[in-house]
């Protein structure tokens, strides 16, 4: 579980993005998101670099690709 | 000297927080790993950010040497985005000093620097610029010893023509046209009389010659090896009489 809820972007989606690179293609990643431009900003962030999103209320659920 | 030092000190005071003087230290501390991760973090979101950039990348980066040679007009702005990159060590090669003509298109050179030694005014910039990594000034002229323990050296040196222009010894550089536009001359009844080509007998072409005034063959030799393409293409070193020997 990664908490980025005190981060604002773009370093909302820098953290994400390097915990991302930590792990093996398949692996899933749970990002605790503050609500507003990171809700919408790290979905889609994720979802352009090719990896598997799923968004439940703050919780965005990254599989990495 | 003093009004350069004043000048940077107050760069200091303005932007660098206290105890990491990069002036104080000669240069800048290595990164250490442990500190500041959040400040790392920051320092370089913006390229971390990209697809095609990462953390292992950033790393790799910061355990790699580079060497700019010249700290010009070209060395400047290489060496500036090395630095801000985030190359871990970075050496500044150049043996000139600073001039005031030279502040309009050299931008890691300002008023207070004219003067001092480029090599030192440069990497005193990049010590503001990235605390972070390491930073070498060499004031002295490229040569293989500066090679050790570099992974990649960057030539920003002048061009050869602008080089030896600005010592005086080069006079003019002329590339030729192909050979079969020469014409030969001859003066026939008091006329030019004009055949196309040259000289039959001619076993070679010359493509380009260069008119160098020195004070020495040897230092005309050091020129001569520093043309481009020295290394694959000889270069016939010719010296030139007065002109009353043209007439032999």
């Amino acid at each position: 579980m990664l908490d980025i809820t005190e981060l604002t972007c773009p370093m909302t989606w820098v953290r994400t993005k390097l915990e991302l690179e930590k792990l093996a293609p398949g692996e899933a990643l749970e990002v605790r998101c503050p609500e507003g431009e990171a809700l919408e900003n790290v979905p889609r962030s994720a979802a352009d670099a090719g990896h598997d999103v799923q968004v439940n209320g703050a919780l965005v659920t990254i599989v990495r690709r | 000297m003093n009004e350069r030092r004043a000048f940077l000190k107050g760069l200091v005071a303005a932007a660098v927080p206290k105890g990491s003087d990069p002036l104080t230290q000669g240069g800048s501390d290595p990164l250490t790993p442990a500190a500041a991760p959040d400040a790392w973090l920051e320092r370089y979101s913006r390229q971390l950010v990209l697809p095609q950039w990462s953390e292992a990348a950033q790393r790799a980066l910061e355990d790699a040497s580079v060497l700019v040679v010249g700290a010009g007009a070209l060395g400047s702005p290489v060496a500036t985005y090395l630095a801000g990159a985030g190359v871990g060590r970075l050496g500044v090669v150049d043996d000139g000093d600073v001039e005031v003509s030279n502040l309009h298109r050299q931008h890691l050179h300002f008023t207070p620097d004219v003067g001092v030694p480029k090599a030192h005014s440069a990497v005193s910039k990049l010590g503001f610029l990235n605390p972070e990594i390491v930073i070498e000034p060499y004031q002295a002229a490229f040569n293989d010893a500066m090679l050790e323990g570099i992974d990649l050296v960057v030539d920003c040196t002048d061009a050869f023509a602008t080089r030896y222009r600005e010592t005086g010894e080069l006079f003019g550089a002329y590339g030729l046209a192909d050979a079969v536009n020469a014409k030969l001359v001859r003066r026939v009844d008091g006329a030019p009389a004009v055949t196309d080509g040259p000289y039959l007998e001619a076993k070679e072409y010359i493509a380009s010659f260069w008119l160098l005034d020195c004070e020495s063959e040897e230092r005309a030799r050091q020129i001569a090896a520093d043309l481009p393409h020295a290394h694959e293409q000889p270069v016939e070193l010719w010296p030139i009489l007065h002109e009353a020997a043209a007439d032999l």
